[in-house]
């Protein structure tokens, strides 16, 4: 039992460093790429010993430094326990909910065999779901207990967008259930290892194109950034929900929002993208058609390993990418698309899924 | 079945140690010096207003609850959906029956103008 | 068109008593006017069809201390129709500072009327609004009465001042159309600035939300007055130009370049040729950069924030421009009363081409990321919408009002330095929404590289300064050789240049709208009233009847392309 608590602790350990670790490059990433899109330099002022790493010391050390040697400003007419509550209660969910997807497959030390994912779950697809809703209350507590006008404005606007697009990330999960048949993350991604006619990757992308467009769209929303960042629209609302926060509370919002992009594409790549699957990979190296190629197993994790972190690092660049190229949408804008556009597609969708794969089945048997 | 759980709690416990080293850490770290103007909430400038903490517009109640009728569609979808396979034809027409009512549930919100928001 | 004789003839026949007196001074016509007779007057002027003085430009005063009719009321007028103007004058006692508030016939008066009550204490009778614009409630007197002493400083409020707890009132919004939301619930009142990520010239909109809509609004402008008007009085008629930098501070030139020529008109002078193309040029390219920045800016507001970086990196090489002409960016103070301070320095032409080709390339881009983006369309058009009619008779001006359709371009409608040579065209909207205005000043910059092209061929050669020295400044060479004009550089610096008496009102076509400044002069080398009509004051004014009944996060698009200068709304 010691050993098993143990195992879990190193798991859960790891996928946390590796979470921490993503925001922190995610914040290298957005600065810096932001600043190539922007024909600028971007952030190369920290350096130590006169190594700026190209701005990473800027963005990895010296920025969370900065943060916990601020000054922590708690306004005095706030609800004090919620204001301090709210950024815990956002970044909680989030690296939980990283922790269920699965970054490999099992491999063997010592006669044991260990998953690697933090939390193996048979429900898993339902837990991360759970998980990713909870991150409303940071955003609503946030929001109420400043006591602040706008970040009233920005908890309420955050929540209804957030359970808007819950409802169609909702529907698009459970056609992916639907088309692979279980609950569990993992065997989600086996079930994706096959290859469609010999060639093609049997990714869910590719049976489940139109569930990966409103997912992916959901998940930007959940993740509320731009075009969906209403929650912040700092020229409307000042700052939004986090308006009256201040040294690490605010880079624990911050956190947040890096660590649900992390999230947000790890789960993309799981569901769409064969999470750790290289295409022509099996467990013992490469098969393409009849020529195979052998590999240490060893090797094949890491290649897995890496397969897992490419996909993941590219969802995350493409969310930075939409970032620094789209204007905010609007309220009603927003509150439309959700309900009129995306509801009602995801709907049709399921729908067609069940008949389709019903029809398929029975015609089969 | 509890080794499942036990790693959950595990990362439970130490998602929460973060957290809260976190806060801890910036509480420890952090100069502090109050004084009445910065305790005063951001009004752009101005003079606090009184308490933001009053009653909101209802539309955005109106949201809540229709996101509690459809959510909970959402959740009775996943156990049919791992199952439905085997239901077949059966669960199917069942679900279209229970789909087709909540289909209509939006249409009708959808008429009442309770998606507007302008 | 009618010619100004014909003007004050339909008057005169029309208000046989009522007219006081009439005259015409260097173009300008003017008709002083009963008290009781100004409303009668104005209504007239507006609806009678060959007059048709459809644009209140300004209302402002001027005080002649020591007169038993202490203050007179100045009225400017225009006619979007026949593109003619007149200027109307009431004369008010001391004792009763009060007139006929002209709202009922031009609603844009509102603002202008409660400026010239906060200013002068002249009251407006039936003004349905009559507060203090710039000042704050509590100021004593009035401060461009000519006995309010310049030096004169009032007791500091708010925090940490000497009164100590002193708080504000929330102020209540005049003419509340609803109190309550929708079933009955209750409104949100949100202050949005002075200090606000979207106001970015500093100016309070007070908002009553009923949810994420707008039900009143109350947009409170002021924070950046710095009594321009005072200053200019205080100082020689050439002191005056740097303040004129700081009224637009993003197209400063086309400031300096209507002050300087209203000075000139008191003078009844004329530039050479070669200063007109040149202040044409330096115009034409402070205009680029003034749209420059609101396109970028509304974009931002919008959380776009490359095309905005891609805008600024455009006007950077409007900067260099600037900088090239006369060695300043920003505040460049280029313009001279009878010349402009330097010649173009030698290849200006081809720096210009190369910098215009580069910033049409990055206009280019802005354009691209902005205008095919289903999202930004969304956010922009059918928003702030308002008919032409309405916007005329709020008084707005430049691209806004062009965005509705109305082709007004004082540089087209009324020709002035050397347009009437050059070839451009005037770009007009039709639907009058945000996407509407967006595009026109898009198509503006195109227009102004075009014109300053065509400016850079055609600049003759030639002096650049006037050539009378009651006007304009000996240049250093003279001065160092000559002892008369070491004597007339000596005494122009220390008396100021002297116009004749008289008073003059020259508008030109800003980069915002109509920028008009109304010079009285007495005859000594300091401006008895210098008065800066800016387009950026009345265009601010209907944003509160744009934003109502829409949502909150239309007000910033709408605000943004009404692209308030705070420099040049709060003066």
């Amino acid at each position: 039992m010691g050993l098993e608590i143990l195992i879990a602790a190193v798991k859960a350990l790891t996928v946390i460093l590796m979470v921490l670790s993503l925001a922190g490059v995610l914040g290298w990433v957005e600065r810096k790429g932001s600043a190539l899109i922007q024909d600028r330099i971007g952030a190369n002022r920290a350096s130590i010993f006169g190594f700026a790493g190209a701005g990473l010391v800027n963005t990895m050390m010296a920025d969370p430094l900065k943060f916990l040697t601020k000054e922590d400003v708690i306004p005095t007419g706030v609800d004090k326990l919620l204001h301090t509550l709210a950024p815990c209660v956002n970044l909680f969910p989030v690296i939980v909910a990283f922790a269920a997807v699965p970054f490999g497959d099992t491999v063997e030390i010592a006669g044991r065999t260990i998953q690697l994912q933090a939390v193996q779950l048979n429900v898993g697809v339902l837990f991360v779901l759970a998980m990713a809703s909870l991150g409303v209350y940071g955003v609503v507590l946030g929001g109420w207990a400043s006591n602040n006008r706008f970040s009233l404005l920005g908890g309420i606007r955050g929540s209804a967008q957030m359970i808007s697009y819950e409802l169609g990330m909702g529907l698009s999960v459970v056609v992916v259930v639907m088309t692979f048949g279980t609950l569990d993350l993992q065997e989600i991604v086996r079930a994706q290892g096959h290859m469609i006619g010999g060639i093609l990757p049997g990714w869910g992308v590719f049976y489940q194109p139109v569930a990966f467009v409103l997912f992916f769209i959901a998940g930007i929303a959940e993740t509320k950034r731009v075009p969906f960042d209403l929650p912040e629209g700092e020229s409307e609302l000042v700052s939004g929900y986090f308006t009256e926060y201040s040294g690490i509370k605010y880079l624990m919002f911050f956190m947040t929002d890096f660590a649900e992009i992390a999230v947000i594409s790890a789960l993309v790549s799981t569901f769409f993208f064969g999470g750790w699957q290289v295409p022509f990979l099996g467990d013992d190296g490469f098969h393409f058609g009849s020529t195979s190629m052998a590999l240490p197993k060893l090797i094949v994790v890491l290649l897995q390993l890496a397969s897992f972190m490419v996909k993941v690092l590219f969802f995350c660049w493409f969310q930075i990418m939409v970032r620094w190229t789209m204007p905010r949408l609007r309220y009603d804008q927003l509150m439309r698309f959700g309900w009129k556009g995306m509801l009602p597609v995801s709907l049709l969708n399921l729908v067609v899924t069940a008949v389709v794969i019903v029809a398929f089945q029975e015609w089969r048997v | 079945m509890m080794e499942q759980y036990l790693s959950v709690l595990v990362t439970f416990c130490l998602a929460a140690g973060l957290v809260g080293t976190m806060v801890g850490a910036g509480r420890l770290l952090g100069p502090r010096s109050d004084n009445p103007v910065k305790g005063e909430s951001f009004e752009c400038g101005n003079p606090s207003s009184g308490s933001a903490w009053g009653r909101f517009s209802v539309k955005f109640y109106m949201t809540a609850i229709l996101f509690i009728v459809f959510d909970i569609e959402v959740v009775f979808l996943y156990p049919w959906a791992v199952i439905f396979r085997r239901l077949g034809w059966f669960g199917l027409s069942e679900m279209a029956v229970f789909i087709f009512i909540l289909g209509l549930g939006l249409l009708y919100v959808w008429r009442k103008g309770a998606l507007e928001w302008d | 068109m009618a010619d100004n004789a014909t003007i004050l003839a339909t008057l005169q026949s029309r208000f046989t008593s009522g007219i006081e007196r009439s005259d015409i001074y260097r173009d300008d016509a003017s008709v002083t006017i009963a008290p009781e007779q100004l409303l009668d007057v104005a209504r007239f002027a507006r609806q009678e069809a060959s007059l048709s003085f459809d644009l209140l430009l300004d209302v402002t005063a001027v005080d002649y201390l020591g007169q038993q009719a202490r203050f007179e009321v100045v009225h400017h007028l225009y006619s979007t129709k026949h593109h003619h103007r007149l200027r109307l004058k009431t004369r008010v006692l001391e004792k009763e500072p009060i007139v006929d508030s002209v709202v009922p016939v031009w609603v844009g008066a509102n603002w202008l009327e409660r400026e010239t009550f906060d200013m002068y204490g002249v009251r407006f009778r039936g003004h349905p609004d009559l507060r203090r614009i710039y000042m704050y409630e509590e100021f004593q007197g009035h401060p461009l009465r000519k006995d309010y002493p310049k030096e004169r400083r009032q007791p500091l409020i708010g925090p940490g001042s000497p009164q100590g707890n002193y708080q504000p009132a929330i102020p209540e919004i005049p003419g509340l159309t609803h109190v309550e939301g929708l079933l009955g619930a209750e409104l949100m009142r949100v202050q949005l600035g002075p200090s606000h990520p979207a106001t970015h010239g500093t100016v309070r909109i007070l908002l009553d939300l009923d949810g994420e809509t707008i039900v009143n609004a109350d947009v409170q402008v002021g924070y950046l007055h710095r009594g321009f008007e005072k200053e200019c009085e205080s100082g020689f008629y050439y002191q005056a130009i740097p303040y004129t930098d700081r009224l637009n501070y993003s197209s400063a030139i086309l400031c300096n370049v209507g002050y300087c020529m209203a000075v000139e008109k008191l003078f009844g002078a004329e530039v050479p040729p070669r200063c007109q193309f040149i202040r044409v040029i330096g115009g034409e390219i402070a205009r680029i950069a003034d749209h420059l920045l609101c396109v970028g800016a509304t974009a931002l507001e919008l959380n776009a924030f490359t095309p905005f970086l891609y805008a600024l990196q455009a006007r950077e090489l409007i900067w260099d421009l600037v900088n090239a002409m006369c060695g300043a960016r920003v505040t460049s103070n280029f313009v001279r009363i009878g010349g402009v301070s330097a010649d173009l320095p030698a290849g200006f032409a081809d720096q210009c081409r190369a910098a215009f080709k580069r910033l049409l390339e990055l206009v280019e881009d802005t354009e691209g990321l902005l205008l095919e983006n289903p999202i930004f369309r969304a956010r922009m058009e059918g928003v702030g919408v308002m008919s032409a009619e309405r916007l005329i008779e709020y008084g707005v001006t430049g691209p806004l009002l062009r965005a509705a359709g109305v082709d007004l371009d004082l540089r087209r409608a009324q020709p002035y330095l050397v347009y009437d040579q050059l070839d451009f065209d005037v770009p007009l909207g039709t639907q009058g929404d945000n996407m509407d205005r967006f595009l026109v000043r898009l198509a503006e910059m195109r227009q102004s590289v075009r014109i300053v092209e065509q400016c850079l061929k055609m600049i003759p050669d030639g002096p650049i300064d006037i050539d009378d020295p009651a006007l304009r400044f000996p240049g250093k060479g003279r001065v160092y050789g000559r002892m008369e004009e070491l004597i007339n550089q000596f005494k122009l610096v220390t008396e100021g240049q002297k116009p004749p008496p008289g008073e003059v009102y020259v508008g030109t076509e800003s980069a915002n709208g109509e920028i008009g400044y109304f010079l009285v002069s007495d005859g000594t080398g300091k401006p008895y009233k210098c008065r800066a009509r800016t387009p950026s004051f009345s265009n601010t004014q209907p944003l509160a009847e744009l934003v109502r009944g829409r949502l909150l996060a239309d007000m910033v698009p709408t605000f943004d392309m009404i692209n308030m200068i705070g420099g040049e709304c709060d003066r």
